[in-house]
């Protein structure tokens, strides 16, 4: 029982190497499917632009709340600005962009990929000549890889934007301020923090959600399956990468 | 093909030449694309082509709240009359409690240990670092706990109950179990609403003391402070209000969560691809609503309990 179960993890993850590595490779040879990149960098990009902002927004918001009592406690209200915004750019910001995007596309890429595997639809690719993983994995991967980041600007931006409703309404603080302290506060190894990670998360989330929806089997139930398994495990190696990372570049700029 | 392919965006777009209202439109719909839910469903007979207006968009969205709350109020009211499935709520809050146990663990781990990491960062500009225990412990509770966790279930269980139900609707069980005369609301939407909501609130708990956990293994092993700083730091500043904050919020969660799920999944039209869509679905709108509810909630309760 145990035994067979540790040895099926290591072929997934055996199989998941394999798989991501000839989805890079494939981006290093003609031909490339541009159009599809494209559309998918809308679906991905676009699409998902509205609920990042939202939840930014709010998640901004939340943040001044909760770190006024915290931050009260130091008689440090002041600071306010610098908390929500390095917060918000280096670990939040990211992270929540990170999972947000890994419900929404890894489970729909899983979903498509996987219906498209159970309807046969990728052998007939296969026998027309055109390789299932450059035509559909790679363009997701590049895209995510490329939107990810713009999404979680996007994010810190409005995240940004609700914690300052938040200290200039309720809290009193002026927002010259607060935009003052956020922006002096942010050094350029933070922004290069919160911009390598998201790049690391969309490289996750998209070959993860390729991955289940490739190797699903048993009809409609395992599309649902790959979906969910999908969603869960990008999010679990999200937050696991966010944590590597966080410490390797604390280890580089400390 | 695919959810591309399914809500396409509006063919003006794709023109080059556009006015700015035009634009502005085209900006909106390709924004709203997730939300013009039942507009594929419901369209007008005698005009087959899809017209995605605003107007239409904004009534789809109106619509389908005034949908949800009656659905949601429904279901919960089963919840006082007889009779109850209490087997099948146990089945669900095996399936909603104990399979996301490991997954909310180990995020609940991480979170905690990167939140060490970074605030014993921060921290030690001020020269605080030995308060970091008071900072995990207050920012797992309150905050990042009841909400990651939140989103982790979300992810992994609004989306199978949608597709679930989605799937019982497609192949018509659900109109079959109304034919035998079960009420399929309180057969399967119920039970599932109030198992999530009991067994959130301990997904919660476990995903709290994990990064807690998390917290004093970063602090301890890789920063070497004293673990027992770290613990008692970590309860010394812990007051009821935290406590009562982060027990209050997963269990709004919790009902966001199932109720979002099974609505998606009931209105699900559309085949295979149906499920597909209200599965997304679900999980894109359960996790807003559980980061928007938290916003509120925590304005409220910040109100009615100020911190010590």
């Amino acid at each position: 029982m145990i035994e067979s179960t540790l040895k099926s993890v290591v072929w997934s993850v055996q199989e998941y190497t394999i798989y991501t590595w000839r989805a890079v490779l494939c981006l290093f040879s003609p031909p490339v499917y541009w159009t599809d990149t494209l559309v998918q960098a809308d679906t991905i990009g676009a699409g998902s632009a509205l609920i990042v902002a939202l939840t930014g927004f709010f998640l901004g918001a939340v943040l001044a709340l909760e770190s006024d009592s915290l931050l009260a406690g130091f008689g440090a209200t002041g600071y306010m600005g610098r908390f929500v915004g390095m917060t918000l750019l280096i670990e939040l910001g990211p992270v929540l962009t990170g999972i947000i995007v890994a419900g929404r596309n890894a489970s729909t890429m899983a979903s498509e990929l996987g219906s498209m595997v159970v309807t046969e639809q990728v052998d007939a690719m296969s026998s027309l000549g055109v390789d299932p993983v450059r035509k559909l994995v790679t363009p997701r991967l590049v895209a995510t890889m490329v939107t990810l980041p713009l999404l979680t600007l996007v994010a810190d931006a409005f995240g940004l934007v609700g914690g300052g409703w938040i200290s200039i309404v309720r809290l009193n603080i002026p927002w010259h301020k607060y935009l003052t302290d956020a922006y002096a506060t942010a050094g350029w190894p933070d922004v290069i923090e919160g911009l390598i990670k998201p790049v690391v998360f969309a490289f996750i989330l998209a070959s993860d959600g390729c991955f289940y929806g490739m190797r699903t089997t048993g009809g409609a139930e395992g599309v649902s399956r790959s979906t969910i398994q999908a969603v869960v495990t990008s999010s679990v190696l999200i937050l696991f990468a966010d944590f590597l990372i966080s410490r390797i570049m604390i280890q580089l700029f400390p | 093909m695919g959810l591309a392919a399914e809500i396409p965006i509006p063919a003006q777009c794709a023109q080059a030449t556009l006015h700015r209202p035009q634009m502005a439109r085209c900006a909106i719909l390709i924004l709203f694309r997730d939300f013009e839910a039942g507009s594929s469903s419901r369209q007008d007979p005698a005009n087959p082509m899809p017209s995605n207006t605003i107007d239409r968009t904004a009534k789809d969205i109106v619509f389908t709240v005034q949908e949800y709350s009656l659905f949601a109020w429904r279901a919960l009211v089963n919840l006082f009359t007889p009779p109850r499935y209490w087997p099948d709520f146990l089945v669900q809050a095996d399936i909603v409690g104990v399979g996301s146990a490991a997954i909310v663990l180990l995020s609940g781990f991480f979170t905690g240990g990167v939140l060490a990491l970074q605030s014993s960062a921060t921290l030690a500009q001020f020269g605080a670092t030995a308060v970091t225990g008071r900072f995990v412990s207050i920012t797992m509770i309150r905050e990042l706990g009841p909400v990651l966790t939140g989103i982790m279930v979300a992810g992994r269980n609004a989306s199978s109950m949608a597709s679930e139900l989605g799937s019982m609707v497609v192949t018509e069980q659900i109109d079959a179990m109304r034919a035998l005369g079960v009420d399929p609301m309180r057969k399967l939407v119920t039970p599932r609403i109030a198992s999530t909501i009991i067994m959130l609130m301990f997904l919660t708990i476990v995903a709290d003391a994990c990064g807690i956990f998390g917290g004093a293994a970063v602090t301890v092993f890789m920063n070497g402070q004293d673990a027992t700083q770290y613990f008692s730091e970590a309860y010394e500043f812990l007051h009821y209000p935290d406590i009562i904050q982060g027990m209050v919020k997963p269990l709004f969660s919790g009902y966001i969560i199932a109720s979002i799920g099974c609505f998606y999944g009931m209105r699900t039209t559309g085949g295979t691809e149906g499920v597909g869509r209200s599965t997304i679905q679900a999980v894109v709108t359960a996790s807003v609503l559980i980061i928007f509810v938290d916003f509120l909630l925590t304005q409220i309760l910040l109100t009615l309990f100020p911190p010590l």
